[in-house]
């Protein structure tokens, strides 16, 4: 266990190491910032001197090399946009992230998970059938499509729920059903599919065969075995999960890191867009981490091995 | 309850799968009863619907999709078929206990044998945990699991075969059920496991009064076993009777043809002057053990350790051990499949050192043949493709009709239709696979075909046929053969050496027909005693039997007596 | 919410509790109603971006620049039809050519209390050249202002680097800050928290949620009408008109003509445009073939449609214009479109010696202005017609920027905006000044710009400009397409008519219930 967990902390570092210099990269030979900060009417000499303002005017290993240095420090840099040192944009704009992305998980977890165990016990049956209707229309809708069509029902038609923003608890229903979704309809597939596999071992047939109640068959016999591959997707849509929050974040006007994220790269913010991604994978690993110590609590062989 | 009435009583079931055009009848109109403390063995091969009878009993077949269009099963006075759930839910675990064919897939992994136990009781008995949990542990002790302490909290995976069998008793036993079912209860372990737990469900029968429903293909158990038996093909039974009554006099020809395939016969005598084909030396092979944070190779463990053998033109030479024993390690060593210690010669030529590649050329020569038929043949291939790949790895003969000739005779020597070739695996049954395995390899005319287990997956007649086939290549080709298995019974027909292989090394070697006459060594005498006369064995799993003290035993758990030995009936 | 309810409510809430549902139900409904009048005092605009400071030398944007306006004050200021009125300065001389004496409001204080005066005017100049400000609009300033002297302390005489005729509007462009205000908070942390002596005072910004203002009781253009101004950033399009709908926001920016027809058909909504200072043309590299050639140039302004482009694409939003210059601004002058005629295109391109038309690249944004992409696509449809083949090459802004300036490209789609409503910022951004890609050149027009530079007559500056602007007309070194117009959404209750300058005046936002 103890290995997985240091595994999975030098994990960080390397990630970031290989993805920070691929972002360095990209965003140094596209598009200027320099640019895109001044207006129109900046003259060359007004760019230069903003270049060498920033320090844009050493060459790319050099900055690339200041950049690690800083980050080891746990600092990216300043914000070229805001000016602000470009961790506390980010961590400004986590909570609401993962507010949204703890809705969405929680929610596709408490849908999918009945709605998959349902279906596999009453195969072909009617819930079983609404289990495969929303697993299609859930895997077949893209995030934007799907959000642009819940506001249109429910604030523009029914104005039931707002459209937009942060704050009560309403307006997290709709980006947490859009974030979720996907998760949601895969989550009930793989349930399923797992549990109908598991509702086949012999282990079952014997659980049965102690006169056992139905519940307990299902729920702490198959679903106790079920939930170890389950959790191997749960897991890696988790992780998937936030690159969903760009485009919720944007549909739904949520003031999170995906927003954040994407205007940095607009507006070539690297420090802003490099914290952000250094961010992601943080939180990608942490929850790579929390996976391998649930699969240590739910599964003997692991715990044993 | 009628007293004295039958404790189960079938009358003309039948069972359906499917429906319409689909619907496949299993079971036919078949009735029988069991009174209590009676023994009934229910036998026949696969397919021919005795464990679905079984699990008809407690009504755990597939419903709806499996259907009784006849029958009813009269339990303890009550009926079965059709019941509600809720009071079968009140019989199964409670009046009639369950173990199955797998007991470590039949336990749940993920759970402790000791929770498994537990709930069972707290299901039927309402106990609260600390009772649950005393009375499994009685329950361990009363099966013999070893450490029971230990084995409350153990997963099955940390068992072996035979612990996990044991488990799966306790749990069967666990509320003094009245009929005991037991599926194929020993068919996946190793004989002399197999021994014991024959002999610990005998003594619990005899302690506890219990009635018993013994489904097997396996007629030498029943004969130890059973106070009557029913033989079932097809879905019916086709003979019913005393089981003296019945091995003296069968009178239905299926009885008589599953009597007489107990492989029989004898090899063919080897002349001293022929050529060895196969030499090795000092065969070994260790896997390392890693553990701690760096996964530091900590230790090796020594699958098999210094084991010499040679096998002459015609030979067959017989590995026989138990599950874990390095038997199969070996005969990847022998082809250099893997690569260990030791010096192997083939042909005269030493190939110990040789590169892989340099290797190719020869694999022609050295062939196996695996244990399961199943999972050899590719299911996407036809049977041409199958056989014939290897004609096309290797280069011999011509593209086209040539190849087509080699392969029809291949088929037609094995006693497969060489018209069938064009159809895929899946369309034979497990008997004609194997011939094909085996017509896989002989295409390529090789000098020694190591068979791993070739007829373990197969019924018995089945295995008659398959060992007077490999009989009758050897004799007609010169092919030697490494026969490695664990049924003493085939490897009695078929090998003109055996040696005896344990945790690696080999314990016992000689000629066949010295060695099964005077064993020697005390594992080898033990493995043929489990194997010939089904003795229960206090090997390495000692007796725990006398009162516990603390525990409080049921009445019917009281301390059992000593196990008498049973060495009158022959084996 | 429950801040602002009055403690008796609060008890009548408190009470409804311990009813049944139905009347406890009905005291909240009570209560909303009590509510709702305060509610009506605040008005919240949806915009597509939210500031990155409210420091004007951190941010330009003319969205941002829109919300500072409400907090700040300049020293001039535009009336709702883009007319220069005085602000903080009360009137103004030009004692030279070269000099601008301005004599300050009196009695205005800043939002904390301090009082304005001459040294606030000199500080918030004088921040824009400290290299500390790093300041975005110092490359446009200096062109403008030389030094900022204080007179009295209420009196300032602005010098300029020469005699420059639109000084005065672009005074609109520095808001005035508090000078010691700003040195206690320091630099870094105004930006968040700014103080001005607007119409508005700065109450809270929650990043990217919303900005939110309140009613400067004091100001001394008297109170604005409503109690509160509220900013939120909606990126997405359809979520800003969703809001809208929903009734979350009373006014949405940038409606598009799709959406602008259901908004008309919401008997709560309303659409209301005003030509904008945005015009949007083609550019053509006239140093280099084909676009070397005036033939070329007149048959490529020809052959597009104007008129098809504006009703088609952007529902009439857009105003045909030929002119350098967008309609809107002082010194624009009306001149002759070129008329949609392909044949003529033709007849052109043959004498010119492209019989068979040629191939170009066209290099354009996606995703900056209004439906650029479907613009560029049926422009380069249209000049297929005449046989002129385009590539496009189609990056996002920022890319966009770069390649701009490598100036590869043949052709080039773009807009320019105005942020002191003058048509002398046009021409600086297109012919003269330091702008993006030297493509057309004319001495006698370079000419006539600086000759404009210097008139302080407005009569006869704005003569010099139509001149200008009818010698550009006739050099077509553009496409000229047409300008744009800014639309807007918003709720019927809503009393407030859009300005040309693209910004949001809360302070002209009146409620009507």
């Amino acid at each position: 266990m103890l290995r997985i967990l240091l595994f999975r902390l030098l994990q960080v570092p390397v990630v970031v190491l290989v993805v920070s210099f691929i972002v360095f990269l990209f965003l140094t030979a596209s598009g200027d910032p320099v640019r895109l900060l001044l207006p129109m009417e900046a003259s060359d000499a007004d760019v230069e001197a903003m270049r060498r303002t920033l320090g844009f005017d050493r060459p790319f290993l050099a900055r690339y090399g200041e950049f690690l240095l800083g980050a080891v420090q746990g600092d990216f840099g300043t914000s070229l946009r805001l000016r602000r040192p470009a961790i506390d944009v980010v961590l400004d704009a986590l909570p609401a992230t993962l507010e949204l992305a703890g809705a969405a998980l929680l929610l596709a977890t408490l849908i999918s998970l009945p709605l998959g165990i349902m279906a596999a016990v009453r195969r072909n049956g009617i819930i079983d059938w609404v289990a495969t209707t929303v697993s299609v229309l859930g895997q077949s809708m893209p995030i934007f499509w799907l959000g642009i069509l819940m506001i249109l029902l429910f604030s523009v038609t029914l104005g039931w729920l707002p459209a937009s923003g942060r704050g009560h608890w309403t307006a997290l229903v709709m980006p947490a059903v859009a974030l979720g979704w996907y998760m949601n309809a895969l989550m009930a597939r793989m349930t399923r599919t797992a549990m109908v596999e598991v509702l086949g071992q012999p282990y079952i047939r014997t659980a049965r065969a102690k006169g056992l109640p139905q519940r307990r068959v299902v729920l702490v016999h198959a679903f106790g075995n079920a939930r170890i591959p389950i959790l191997t997707v749960w897991g890696l849509q988790a992780g998937a999960m936030l690159t969903g929050t760009v485009i919720t974040e944007t549909v739904f006007t949520w003031p999170g890191l995906g927003r954040a994220s994407i205007y940095a790269v607009q507006s070539r913010d690297y420090p802003v867009v490099l914290a952000s991604i250094a961010l992601f994978t943080l939180i990608f690993l942490v929850i790579n981490l929390l996976v391998d110590l649930l699969y240590f609590v739910l599964d003997p062989r692991v715990r044993r091995a | 309850m009628a007293e004295g009435g039958p404790l189960l009583s079938v009358r003309d079931l039948s069972v359906s799968f499917g429906s319409g055009a689909a619907e496949v009848r299993a079971v036919e109109g078949v009735s029988f009863e069991i009174g209590p403390g009676e023994t009934l063995g229910l036998v026949g091969e696969s397919g021919s619907g005795k464990s679905v009878t079984a699990l008809s009993v407690p009504q755990l077949l597939p419903y709806p999709h499996a259907r009784h269009p006849s029958g009813s099963i009269r339990f303890e006075g009550a009926e079965l078929v059709g019941a509600p759930e809720h009071r079968l839910q009140r019989i199964r675990g409670n009046r009639i206990g369950m173990i199955f064919q797998e007991p470590m897939s039949s336990l749940n992994p993920v759970m402790t044998v000791g929770e498994q136990i537990e709930e069972v009781l707290q299901a039927h008995q309402g106990l609260d945990r600390p009772a649950a949990r005393e009375r499994a542990l009685v329950l361990l002790r009363r099966v013999r699991l070893p450490e029971p302490e230990r084995r409350l909290r153990s997963y099955p995976f940390e068992l072996s075969g035979g612990q996990a069998q044991r488990a799966m008793i306790a749990v069967a036993l666990a509320n003094d059920p009245r009929l005991l079912i037991a599926d194929e209860p020993t068919t996946a372990l190793d004989v002399t496991v197999q021994a014991q737990i024959l002999g610990l469900l005998r003594e619990l029968r005899e302690d506890l009064g219990l009635a018993l429903m013994l489904i097997t293909h396996d007629l030498a158990i029943v004969r130890k076993m059973a106070d009557r038996v029913c033989v079932m093909q097809g879905g019916r039974i086709v003979e019913t009777g005393s089981t003296a009554a019945l091995f003296a006099d069968p009178r239905h020809p299926y009885t008589r043809m599953l009597l007489a395939a107990e492989p029989r016969g004898a090899p063919v005598p080897v002349p001293a002057e022929a050529p060895v084909v196969l030499q090795a030396e000092g065969l070994g092979m260790r896997f390392p053990i890693r553990s701690g944070l760096l996964r530091r190779v900590t230790g090796h463990v020594q699958a098999v350790r210094g084991v010499s053998l040679s096998v002459r033109e015609g030979q067959t030479v017989g590995v026989v051990g138990e599950s874990g024993s390095g038997k199969t390690t070996l005969g990847r060593l022998l082809l250099r499949l893997v690569d260990g210690e030791g010096r192997i010669r083939f042909d005269g030529a030493d190939i110990t050192g040789r590169p892989r590649r340099a290797l190719r050329p020869m694999r022609r020569a050295f062939q196996i043949v695996f244990q399961d038929p199943v999972s050899a043949l590719s299911p996407r291939m036809r049977v041409e493709e199958i056989v014939g790949e290897g004609l096309r790895i290797h280069g011999i003969g011509a593209p086209g009709p040539d190849r087509t000739a080699r392969i029809e005779a291949a088929l037609a020597e094995v006693g497969i239709d060489p018209a069938t070739r064009r159809r895929f695996p899946h369309e034979f049954s497990g008997g004609q696979r194997q011939r094909i395995a085996i017509a896989r390899v002989l295409v390529l005319k090789p000098r020694l075909i190591v068979l791993d287990e070739p007829t373990s997956a197969l019924d018995r007649s089945v295995q008659a046929q398959i060992v007077e086939l490999l009989r009758d290549l050897q004799a007609r080709h010169g092919i030697a053969y490494v026969f490695i298995s664990h049924d003493l019974a085939v490897v009695r027909a078929l090998a003109d050496a055996v040696i005896v292989m344990k945790d690696g090394t080999v314990v016992e070697s000689g000629p066949a027909a010295g060695l099964f006459a005077r064993p020697r060594h005390p594992y080898t005498r033990s493995l043929f005693r489990a194997a010939f006369e089904l003795e229960p064995e206090p090997a390495d799993d000692p007796p725990q039997g006398g009162a516990l003290p603390g525990a409080a035993p049921g009445p019917e758990l009281a301390a059992p007596p000593q196990p008498a030995p049973t060495g009158t009936e022959g084996g | 919410m429950t801040d602002r309810i009055p403690a008796r409510l609060r008890a009548t809430a408190a009470a409804g509790c311990r009813m049944a549902r139905t009347s406890a139900l009905a005291a909240l409904m009570a209560m909303a109603t009590a509510v709702l009048p305060a509610q009506a005092q605040t008005v919240t605009l949806a915009q597509g971006v939210d500031p990155e400071s409210l420091d004007p030398a951190y941010d330009t944007l003319i969205s941002s620049v829109g919300i500072m306006m409400n907090i700040y004050d300049a020293l001039v200021w535009r009336d709702a039809e883009g007319n220069v009125v005085p602000a903080l300065a009360e009137s103004w001389e030009f004692p030279q050519p070269d000099q601008m004496l301005i004599r300050l409001r009196q009695g205005v204080t800043f939002h904390n209390g301090d009082p304005f005066t001459a040294d606030d005017v000199v500080f918030s100049f004088e921040w824009h050249f400290n290299p500390d400000s790093r300041s975005l609009l110092v490359s446009a300033l200096r062109d403008f202002v030389a030094s900022v002297e204080k007179i009295d302390d209420h009196t300032v005489i602005i010098h300029m680097p020469g005699p420059r005729a639109t000084i005065v509007p672009t005074l609109v462009r520095v808001p005035i800050l508090p000078a010691a205000a700003f040195a206690a908070i320091g630099s870094a942390e105004f930006g968040t928290r700014p103080i001005g002596t607007g119409p508005f005072r700065f109450v809270e910004w929650r990043r990217n949620e919303a900005i939110v203002l309140e009613r400067n009781a004091d100001y001394w253009r008297g109170p604005a009408a409503i109690e509160r101004y509220v900013i939120r950033p909606v990126p997405e399009e359809f979520s800003r008109f969703a809001s809208l709908v929903n009734g979350e926001v009373d006014i949405i920016a940038n409606l598009t003509a799709e959406r602008a027809g259901e908004v008309q058909a919401n008997a709560a909504l309303r659409v209301a445009s005003v030509p904008s200072v945005r015009n949007m043309f083609v550019g053509l590299d006239t140093r280099r073939p084909p676009f070397d050639d005036l033939r070329v140039r007149q048959a490529m302004n020809h052959a597009v449609d104007k008129e098809a482009l504006i009703e088609v694409i952007l529902g009439g939003f857009a105003v045909e214009n030929a002119s350098v210059c967008t309609q809107t601004l002082f010194g624009a002058a009306p001149v002759e479109p070129f008329a949609y005629d392909p044949d003529r295109a033709r007849a052109l391109l043959a004498e010119a010696g492209y019989p068979d038309g040629f191939s170009v690249a066209m290099l354009g944004p996606v995703g900056r202005y209004a439906k650029d992409k479907e613009l560029q696509e049926a422009i380069a449809g249209m000049l297929a017609d005449v046989g002129v083949q385009i590539t496009h090459v189609q990056p996002e802004w920022a890319e966009f920027l770069r390649l701009w300036r490598e100036q590869l490209h043949e052709m080039l789609f773009v807009g320019t905006g105005n942020q002191v409503m003058d048509c002398d910022q046009h021409l600086g951004y297109r012919i003269h000044g330091p702008r993006y890609g030297r493509q057309y050149q004319s001495d006698e027009v370079d000419a006539l710009i600086g000759q404009q530079m210097a008139e302080y007559d407005l009569d006869r500056r704005k003569a010099i400009l139509a001149e200008i602007q009818q010698k550009v007309r006739d050099d077509a070194p553009w496409i000229f397409l047409f300008d744009n117009m800014d639309v807007y959404g918003m709720s019927a209750r809503i009393d407030w008519t859009p300005r040309p300058d693209e910004m949001v005046w809360a302070y002209e936002i009146a409620v009507t219930d």
